[in-house]
């Protein structure tokens, strides 16, 4: 029965309406099950009781004796009604004996006798569950009592999840459709290929990757680097001949560096190079490892910039100069963020809420008191809030001078006392803003934006500034604005698609029970509108749980890591059945358990180191 | 599909011309009360209540070391038989004033063969099924009888199904332990253990065929009744009982004195891995012994854990004590596994015999198949 499936699809010249023709499932599957019908290639039955019938969403099977399987393998069963095959996922395996109860066990074995073997050694299976995948004919009855089981093959596997109908929409197209994800490993050593639908990482499907998972284990910024190549790559892929329209020159990567060096020699080589086991996988996975091209590094200031202003405020060696970039924040730099840079303090009536209101009106409105006012030591000095808190004039409304004065106290601790240096009075003349580069960014271009060394404070004030500043250039796309002349690019075009990387997300999106942040509802506006506007965030955090709830429910890929069993009884991990979660404390470095909306259940892979310089 | 399509023509015919009175809520299991092991071995030994004769040469002991022979070192017995048996009960059938309960048998027999590594298997020749109607002859028309017969004989179903006279007289219901309890279900479940115990015959000649060629020696569940006492059932083979009759009151000699010890004072002296002298009972052509495979402390009462083994001897010659050392060590290893928790005769039970057993009743018709599947034909008004 062929099926025709339509989609949409958002382009610059509108809506453009696809037909991907659903070519029965059996075309492609009858291909992958060739070879791995026989009963001698076969791992067991299915099996279905009183207590425990196979249905719709489930079966399980009992193991041939000798045969090794493992969560997470994926396997075919003879659907027993029709001559189709049913693909399933293993999710947990049992071992049960005939004996009723664990004393039985013992008396069994002549009361504790430990050295002899026994004579007849205490029948028991193996048995399966399995969590059902996909069918040939898209029959659905359970898979029936004694029908044979074996694992899948390549072809099986990606008939199983899905990826056969990326393929298929690639073929059909002619567009790259499969970012390669990782690399599905099963127990017998058969391997596939996990593919990733673009367009649901991308948009306009879907979009945003989520990972989570115990730091260091989870290997969760390796593998997000590992993606945005994979992906990068994919996109210049010719399928029959032909380039897609949106390529990896069309697409900007912000990445936002918060852990020592990590991110600051991405455009270098590895040293010494990749292990040849590395470079294999990369290559399995159908892409080259290399390092990131056009990459620039955007450095906070910090206070030995004062003296010496091509030196930046990171985690040593400071990359190059020539393809870095120092910021900094003037007080005028900082007049929309001013809220973000007193996130964290008490405001339980928005007194300071209020004040910071009156300096922007003032300071953005370019008002004749405010005109003056150019330093963040002239707003303390000299502007009309320091009269209005030294009495000299009457502050507006119900302003008190004191709550003025509480006010400058945070003020000098946020910019004097408690500062790495990021917020000078003047900005030395080859120092630039976040804003100032990321206003202009280009297609084809990476920028590293490293945020280390801050304070928390800044660094929400930093992440900030590149989410507003990213999403203004994309929401305002196409909008006639002002000719600045010689003062700007006439030509500049955004690219169409912005990839931001940010781990701790946990730290500006926290969920409704942590602290607020003053930039939640920009990563909102992403996680919900971005998919469409071709913002895509990337997101790593330990704690799923610690996110806000509707950035982690607005990420169509979801990826988990190692992570803690307490962490798993939280809410976020929900939709993961038991036996997954459960495998999910015991996953090696370096595995990763991945969720994409077109596979129907989880897969386990494993990915290849990222094949750019780290200095740990 | 409805296994038990293939009836329908012999119920047909059992009803044409009779009158069915059906069980209510279509066919019930009949269940045996009482301990059909230790009920059919005090038949067995009723002749043979006083045991003198010893069988075995040199002999000399009345109490022998019997050490466990793991199957590790040598796989002694490799062949486990065993039957099962449900019996429904259907129905009255009335004609005139004579009247038969119609019962319907379930049997099974079967070998569970070990491998020298532990493995076990069932292979297809040695799982043997049949299906039976029983009712008694003497009650119902020839004509009913006749055509109920050939009807089943006819039947082509998956399971090979036949008509059993439960009047029919058999080495068990024409003894005089049989009791006098004719009662006509009891008689006709008794009948279908026969009829069970046949079909275990026939899978036994078979296997003994084996033992000829490998020298592997099969364990029958139950004791050796006179329908083993054939010559081609000479050799290879054990049986084991589990429950067996108390009655024995044996006469030791020695030395010219003479002592009487009942069976309960034989077994409460005989420790953990021993075994009794072996005694003949039949005029010798069955020589049997008692070994204990577990220590009587471990259990609630002496006599648990203790089996009589049973060995078929119908030249009536002494059999050698070596021999019945090897089988005694070999059946002292088979203590584990146990079924413990799974049967109550765990104690003494072979744990390859218990698995035989479950093969089987897995493989009966479950009671919903069957009372869905039988059907008397419209009864009239």
């Amino acid at each position: 029965m062929a099926k025709t499936n339509d989609s949409e699809r958002q382009s610059p010249l509108g809506t453009e309406r696809t037909n991907v023709s659903n070519a029965p499932m059996g075309e492609a599957l009858r291909e992958a099950n060739k070879g791995q019908q026989g009963p001698q290639q076969a791992i067991g039955r299915a099996t279905a009781t009183e207590r425990a019938p196979n249905s719709s969403e489930k079966f399980s099977f009992w193991l041939k004796p000798g045969n090794m399987i493992n969560p997470f393998d994926i396997v075919a069963a003879k659907q027993g009604l029709d001559d189709s095959m049913t693909y399933g996922l293993v999710t947990n395996i049992h071992h049960s004996t005939d004996a009723p109860s664990h004393l039985s066990n013992y008396i069994a074995n002549d009361f504790g006798e430990l050295t002899a073997e026994p004579n007849t050694p205490r029948q028991g299976t193996n048995v399966a569950d399995v969590s059902v995948l996909a069918n040939t004919k898209e029959t659905y009855m359970p898979v029936q009592n004694e029908a044979l089981v074996w694992f899948a093959d390549e072809n099986g596997i990606h008939a199983g999840l899905g990826i056969d109908t990326m393929k298929r929409k690639e073929r059909e197209r002619r567009v790259p459709i499969c970012v390669p994800a990782g690399l599905i490993e099963m127990s017998n050593g058969t391997e596939a290929v996990a593919f990733l639908d673009k367009e649901y990482v991308l948009g306009p499907e879907g979009a945003h990757v989520n990972i989570s998972g115990i730091s260091g284990l989870a290997t969760k910024t390796s593998y997000i680097m590992f993606l945005i190549q994979s992906i990068l790559q994919t996109m210049d892929k010719r399928i029959d001949g032909q380039q897609d329209r949106v390529r990896s020159s069309d697409v900007a990567v912000v990445l936002v560096n918060v852990k020592y060096n990590d991110l600051l020699a991405i455009d270098e080589a590895p040293v010494g190079g990749l292990p040849a086991d590395q470079i294999a996988l990369w290559r399995r996975l159908g892409l080259e490892p290399q390092p990131f091209k056009n990459t620039t590094y955007l450095l906070p200031a910090g206070k030995e910039s004062q003296r010496d202003p091509s030196r930046a405020n990171c985690y040593p060696p400071q990359p190059d100069l020539l393809k870095s970039r120092i910021f900094a924040y003037e007080l005028r730099d900082c007049v929309d963020k001013l809220d973000a840079m007193l996130a964290d303090i008490p405001d339980e009536y928005g007194v300071l809420d209020a004040i910071v209101g009156i300096v922007r009106e003032g300071l953005e409105g370019n008002q004749r008191d405010w005109q003056n006012v150019r330093t963040w030591r002239d707003l303390i000095d000299n502007s009309p809030l320091a009269r209005w808190a030294s009495g000299q004039a009457q502050a507006p409304g119900a302003l008190q001078p004191r709550s003025i004065q509480r006010f400058f106290r945070y003020l000098r601790k946020a910019v004097y006392h408690r500062t790495t240096g990021l917020f000078v009075d003047r900005r030395n003349q080859s120092w630039v803003t976040v804003r100032d580069v990321l206003s202009r960014i280009q297609g084809g271009h990476t920028y590293v934006v490293d945020i280390a060394k801050l304070h928390d404070n800044e660094q929400m004030l930093v992440f900030g500034d590149v989410v507003r500043t990213i999403y203004g250039v994309f929401s305002g796309a196409g909008e006639v604005g002002m000719d600045l002349g010689e003062f700007d690019d006439e030509n500049y075009e955004p690219p169409k698609r912005v990839i931001i990387f940010v781990d701790e997300l946990n730290k500006y999106a926290p969920s409704e029970r942590g602290k607020k942040s003053p930039i939640l509802e920009d990563l909102l506006e992403i996680s919900e509108r971005g998919r469409s506007l071709g913002v895509v965030l990337m997101s790593a955090q330990q704690f799923a749980s610690a996110v806000h709830d509707r950035i982690i429910g607005n990420a169509a890929t979801k990826v988990f890591g190692r992570t803690a069993p307490t962490e798993l009884t939280q809410s976020s991990y929900r939709f993961l059945n038991d036996d997954v979660k459960m495998h999910l404390t015991r996953l090696d470095k370096g595995d990763l358990v991945v969720t994409h909306p077109i596979y129907r259940q989880p897969i386990k892979i494993k990915f290849p180191r990222p094949a750019y310089k780290q200095h740990r | 599909m409805n296994p038990f399509a293939p009836l329908q023509p012999a119920l047909a015919a059992l009803s044409d011309g009779s009158e069915i009175l059906a069980a209510t809520g279509q066919a019930q299991e009949y269940l045996q009360q009482f301990d059909v092991d230790e009920f059919y071995d005090r038949i067995r030994t009723e002749d043979d209540k006083r045991v003198s004769e010893l069988m075995e040469s040199p002999g000399g002991k009345l109490y022998v070391d019997v050490p466990p022979l793991a199957r590790t070192d040598q796989n002694v017995f490799q062949y486990f038989v065993d039957g099962s048996v449900k019996t429904y009960f259907l129905g009255t059938l009335v004609e005139h004033e004579r009247n038969t309960p119609v019962m319907l048998g379930q049997l099974g027999a079967a070998a569970v063969k070990r491998e020298d590594d532990g493995r076990v298997h069932v292979r297809p020749s040695d799982l043997r099924k049949r299906i039976i109607l029983l009712l008694n002859r003497d009650q119902v028309s020839d004509s009913v009888w006749n055509n109920a017969g050939a009807a089943l004989r006819n039947a082509r179903g998956p399971i090979p199904m036949g008509l059993v006279d439960t009047k029919e007289e058999d080495q068990y219901n024409n003894s005089n332990s049989f009791g006098s309890n004719k009662e006509p279900r009891s008689r006709a479940a008794h009948k279908a253990n026969w009829e069970m115990r046949l079909l275990e015959r026939e899978l036994l000649r078979d296997l003994l065929a084996e033992h000829d060629a490998s020298g592997a020696y099969i364990a029958v569940d139950g004791g050796l009744g006179k329908e083993f006492k054939l010559n081609e059932f000479n050799r290879g083979f054990v049986g084991v009982v589990k429950n067996f009759s108390k009655e024995q009151v044996f006469e030791l000699s020695s030395r010219g004195r003479t002592i009487r010890k009942s069976l309960f004072e034989l077994l409460a002296n005989l420790q953990v891995n021993q075994r009794t002298a072996a005694f003949g009972r039949g005029e010798g052509h069955v020589v049997f012994w008692y070994v204990r495979i577990r220590p009587q402390t471990a259990l609630e009462y002496p006599l648990m854990g203790v089996m009589k083994v049973e060995f078929p001897n119908p030249s009536r010659a002494m059999v050698s004590s070596d021999l019945i050392d090897h089988l005694s060590r070999a059946l002292v290893a088979e203590r584990t596994v146990s079924p413990h928790g799974k049967d109550r005769r765990w104690h003494a039970h072979l744990y390859p015999i218990f698995l035989a057993e479950q093969v089987i009743k897995n493989g009966f018709y479950s009671d919903e198949v069957l009372q869905a599947g039988i059907k008397w034909p419209a009864l009239k008004p």
